[in-house]
């Protein structure tokens, strides 16, 4: 009997061992927008999925738990954005992956990459499935595995890992991927700050993101979008058109705060710090409406923490075969940077490594010594290239990378749908870097072991387009038929003049 | 002829390449080429179709008529059996040809020894009890009252307990056992329609699977293999509305009738399971009605609120409405509270699956010291069994004489190497159940029938050529064919003629010059 209790002890344990917190920071933007910034965290205290054979959950999602645990992820990040980022005026997003279309990242566990592989297109494709995106076309030509940009935000458990990294800028956000997202919330759209996600206002955003973390035990669901208010006074109903109409009772917090300074709050928030003013929905009387006034000609003082590199990246040239890829770094900080960038480009672009050039401003040296390490994968067909320098941006300055690529002539069937419009080159980020570290370390056995943790700070760069040159799709059945007619007219000659009976008539 | 004084260029025959055989022989070449790469094209262009066993698929018709051999002991340890072993075994017989549904796929064998202690053999005893006591159903057992004892009686026990399906095939609920399949997933949801008027946050689940359920979900492991999921939903509104039902001035429920039952499941809102595996899902519901709707009671077909105030949807799953006695949201719903609700489960579970329920008329004393650990009989995991091997017997063999049909029928249909190793694969596990010693190893032997036949019925390999028609490539390429075929088949008929029109003239000729011999003869 005594495993018996022991059972009913570790189960007495596990009653209401997970937490459910929500929270929306609305924060007034310099150039007079609003940054709507949703999360909602369940957090799993004990155990993560896939650790027992049996799936029970309250507050989790069972959907996505049963995927997590089936397909041995221990680390996802799945982010859906539409819009472009801009980190001059809006500064350091809350939630990193900002890159305009589909972005996933996941640590699997597996034994090698033969299983790892498997579990990627598991993954993906039941992900496509949850969020009614296509996310199942992320494959080989489109997943990477870079060594250093997405290194694991916590420790990941005990075992081999693998990381798969793919990318999709065509995709686009909409109303199907929010209603499947949303329903993964305990109190889905019935309480709580997810009332507020009204689809109208979320997809007329110029900017507009869902993304899903899952780390160690913790799923975080989250909601960023950059509102454009109709007045420089605005409220929850006038940017949201909802107000929040009951109280999410399973939730362990609920708050939410209002990022303007010299602002007046109608309610009176319950605390403010610098600006910051908090409410607390459980102590709310519902429904919870915020107005927000600014005292006539306000100078919107509340500048946004900018990224210390900004990051631009142009295609050059102007022919279909050759051109150039020029990616300028910028450093606007008064010390020297150290950062990592990514670029992944589809196995038809092929980039020349030696034409390298590297530039500081306006100086006309080259600078390859700014270069301290290069992990380069080059393309072996359908999987693309991987390049991954690690730079030290000098203190203010400008930095000009430039290669030079070269554009293959596909094949009819290698083309994608709407070939016309051209490739969409994924997008390239920085990651910056700790000071001075080793960034990565090999392991006993191979395995990566990372100096450093925590949420990393990644800019990215717009995506491009690819322009490649694209025959006519009716092409096949021209040539058969063309050709079909020259043989059937050469045939038609040659055996006439075999078996034709030609006689000289005699004229007289 | 040729000579070149005497060349003449208007005669045709004149030019060496000219000449008519020479022309002739050129066609024939012509034709030579097209005909030699006829085998070539053919090579090419055909589709891989194996010959299928279709002899031994056709043959498969013994599963229909297939029997399970029971061995029935009489037990006779209690004093003299008052029923001999060869009258048993008539009735038995007389039964089997008046009642073939339910004794068709059993050959019951009657012995009055213990067969060397095997386990698998059932046995039937008398016991002292008083006239009108109910017969007493051990694990293999059958012990009888031999007070009041009548023949008849006992064989009609006995078929219910062999083979319990017979009479389940004529109601309309025969249909709501789920399809056999080798993996079930048994989603347990805590749906509360509300949860903020009232209801749980969790349920201990675990602890109430592991005490209700898994003693038998054990015991049906032999059949299946279960994957266990739970998870609570805090809002879950109904897509209709349900009838309220006045009792008297300040007392009502709310009912769901017959027709509210079929549509209660809101899949468009209620996120009910994963797309994670294919594996067919089982869903257990336990439905909290918000104060709204609150007391809400499930009917019966004659308009009653029924007792369990739970329903089954066939081959879907169970739903329990519970209607907590407090009115305030609480914590966590315990194992004593959900104890009569897992009761509930557990019928609907085993009505799902197939398990037969113990005959009328008969009172089940558990065998073994610890009731818990094995709720079913030996007698309905048999039946059982029986049931699925048949079931599973039946549905590979139709999947194997669909394949042959199919292939029969569809011209371009291709048949790979891996579809007919399935198909062979297949049939040799239908053999290897006909020839199977025991029952278990004859239920193995027809789900691998069943899972393979199944899998080559869907192998994608198959389906390959379907979308592209053979008419497809001739029209693309008709514009060669039209131009190169039409000069050789013309060129051919003006050579057939002009040898027939040759032959003609020569035919005169020689007849104008017979004559005129004759004529000149005639003249002499």
């Amino acid at each position: 009997m005594r495993w018996h209790v022991a059972i009913f002890l570790y189960w007495a344990t596990r009653i209401l061992a997970e937490r459910f917190d929500e929270h929306l920071e609305l924060t007034a933007l310099p150039d007079g927008k609003v940054l709507g910034h949703w999360t909602f965290t369940t957090t799993l205290e004990d155990a993560e999925p896939g650790l027992s054979h049996a799936q029970h959950y309250t507050l989790f999602p069972l959907g996505l738990g049963q995927i997590l645990n089936a397909h041995g992820a221990s680390e996802l990040h799945l982010a859906l954005n539409a819009g472009q980022w801009n980190y001059k005026l809006w500064g350091s997003p809350p939630e990193p992956s900002v890159a305009s279309g589909a972005e996933i990242w996941t640590w699997m566990r597996a034994r090698n990459s033969t299983e790892a592989d498997a579990r990627w297109v598991g993954l993906r494709n039941a992900l496509a499935g949850v969020f009614c995106a296509s996310l199942g076309s992320l494959d080989d030509q489109r997943t990477t595995t870079p060594a250093l940009s997405f290194r694991p935000s916590v420790p990941l458990p005990i075992g081999k890992h693998e990381l798969r990294h793919a990318t999709l800028p065509a995709e686009h956000v909409c109303t199907e991927n929010l209603t499947p997202f949303v329903k993964l919330l305990p109190c889905k759209a019935s309480a709580g700050l997810a009332t507020l996600l009204n689809p109208h206002a979320l997809f007329s955003a110029p900017f507009h993101g869902l993304s899903v973390h899952y780390t160690a035990g913790a799923l975080k669901l989250a909601v960023q979008a950059v509102f454009t208010p109709p007045r420089q006074d605005w409220s929850l109903h006038t940017l949201l058109d909802r107000s929040v109409p009951a109280a999410c009772t399973v939730a362990s917090s609920s708050t939410l705060s209002i990022v303007a300074a010299g602002a007046q709050l109608d309610p009176e928030p319950l605390t403010d710090l610098n600006g910051v003013m908090q409410y607390d929905l459980a102590s709310a009387s519902y429904p919870v409406e915020v107005t927000i006034r600014h005292p006539v000609d306000t100078v919107f003082s509340h500048r946004r923490l900018t990224p210390a590199v900004s990051l631009r990246r142009t295609m050059t040239g102007s022919a279909q075969y050759a051109g150039g890829l020029l990616v300028q770094l910028e450093n606007a900080r008064n010390e020297t940077v150290r950062v990592s960038y990514l670029e992944t480009l589809p196995w038809f672009v092929t980039l020349y490594l030696h034409t390298l050039d590297i530039r500081v401003d306006e100086d006309p040296r080259q600078r390859l010594d700014l270069l301290e390490r290069l992990s380069y994968v080059p393309p072996r067909a359908p999987a693309p290239t991987t390049l991954e320098p690690i730079l030290r941006l000098p203190p203010m300055s400008r930095v000009t990378m430039r290669f030079q690529l070269e554009r293959a002539f596909l094949l009819y069937t290698q083309h994608p749908p709407d070939a016309q419009r051209g490739w969409d080159l994924p997008p390239a980020a920085v990651t910056i870097l700790p000071p001075s570290s080793p960034p990565i370390t090999a392991g006993p056995g191979g395995q990566v072991v990372f100096a450093f943790h925590g949420p990393p700070e990644r800019v990215y760069a717009k995506t491009l387009l690819a322009d490649l040159a694209t025959p006519d799709f009716s092409m096949p059945y021209n040539v058969i038929i063309m050709s079909s007619t020259l043989v059937a007219l050469l045939f038609g000659n040659v055996f006439n003049l075999m078996t034709r009976a030609f006689v000289i008539v005699n004229a007289q | 002829m040729s000579d070149s004084a005497t060349f003449d260029p208007t005669k045709r025959a004149e030019v060496f390449f000219q000449k008519d055989l020479l022309r002739v022989k050129i066609i024939a070449s012509y034709w030579a080429v097209v005909l030699c790469a006829i085998p070539l094209w053919w090579y090419t262009t055909s589709i891989t179709r194996l010959p299928l066993p279709t002899s031994r698929v056709s043959a498969l018709e013994w599963t229909d008529s297939f029997k399970f051999p029971v061995d029935l002991v009489v037990s006779r340890t209690a004093g003299d059996a008052p029923v001999s072993e060869a009258e048993l075994e008539r009735t038995i017989q007389r039964r089997t040809q008046l009642d073939s549904a339910r004794w068709g796929a059993l050959d019951v064998r009657i012995h009055s020894n213990n067969l060397q202690n095997r386990s698998d053999v059932f046995s039937l005893a008398f016991n002292s009890n008083p006239a009108g006591a109910a017969h007493i159903l051990g694990d293999d057992t059958l012990s009888v009252s031999s007070a009041t004892y009548t023949l008849p009686q006992i064989v009609d026990t006995l078929g219910e307990l062999l083979s319990p399906y017979a009479s389940l095939k004529h109601e309309a609920d025969g249909q709501r056992v789920a399809k056999y399949s080798p993996k079930y997933r048994l989603s347990f949801t805590l749906l509360n329609e509300d949860v903020s008027s009232i209801g749980y946050r969790s349920w201990e689940i675990e602890q109430s699977i592991y005490q209700y359920l898994e003693p038998t979900l054990n015991q049906l492991r032999a059949l299946h293999d279960f994957e266990i999921e739970s998870h609570v939903q805090f809002y879950a509104p109904l897509a209709f509305q349900p009838e309220r039902v006045q009792v008297s001035q300040n007392h009502g429920y709310w009912a769901l009738g017959q027709e509210e039952t079929a549509i209660f499941v809101n899949s468009a809102e209620w996120t009910l399971s994963s797309s994670a595996s294919n594996d067919p899902v089982l869903h257990f519901i336990l439905f909290i009605p918000s104060s709204q709707h609150r007391p809400m009671h499930v009917m019966t077909a004659q308009g009653s609120a029924a007792n369990s105030n739970a329903f089954i949807i066939p081959q879907w799953g169970g739903i329990v409405v519970y209607n907590p006695e407090r009115t305030t949201p609480q914590d966590v719903l315990d194992t004593r509270t959900l104890l009569p609700i897992f009761r509930t489960f557990h019928t609907q579970l085993q009505l799902l699956l197939g398990v037969p329920p113990a005959p009328k008329g008969t009172y089940h004393i558990p065998a073994s010291n610890i009731p818990r650990t094995a709720p079913l009989t030996r007698w309905q995991l048999a039946a059982l069994l029986r049931a699925r091997t048949l079931e599973n017997a039946r549905s590979a063999s139709e999947a194997l004489r669909s394949i042959v049909a199919l292939v029969a029928q569809i011209g371009h249909l291709p048949v790979k190497e891996d579809v007919r190793a399935l198909v062979r694969a297949a049939l040799d596990d239908l053999d290897a159940m006909r020839d199977a010693a025991d029952l278990h190893r004859a239920f193995s032997s027809a789900r691998d029938a069943a899972t393979r036949a199944s899998a080559a019925f869907f192998d994608p390999g198959m389906l390959a050529m379907l979308y592209f028609p053979a008419e497809h490539t001739y029209a693309v390429y008709t514009p060669l064919f039209a131009p190169v075929g039409v000069p050789l088949i013309v060129s051919v008929i003006r050579e057939i003629k002009r040898i027939r029109k040759e032959r003609a003239e020569e035919r005169k000729r020689k007849e104008k010059g017979k004559a005129r011999m004759e004529g000149e003869r005639r003249e002499e």
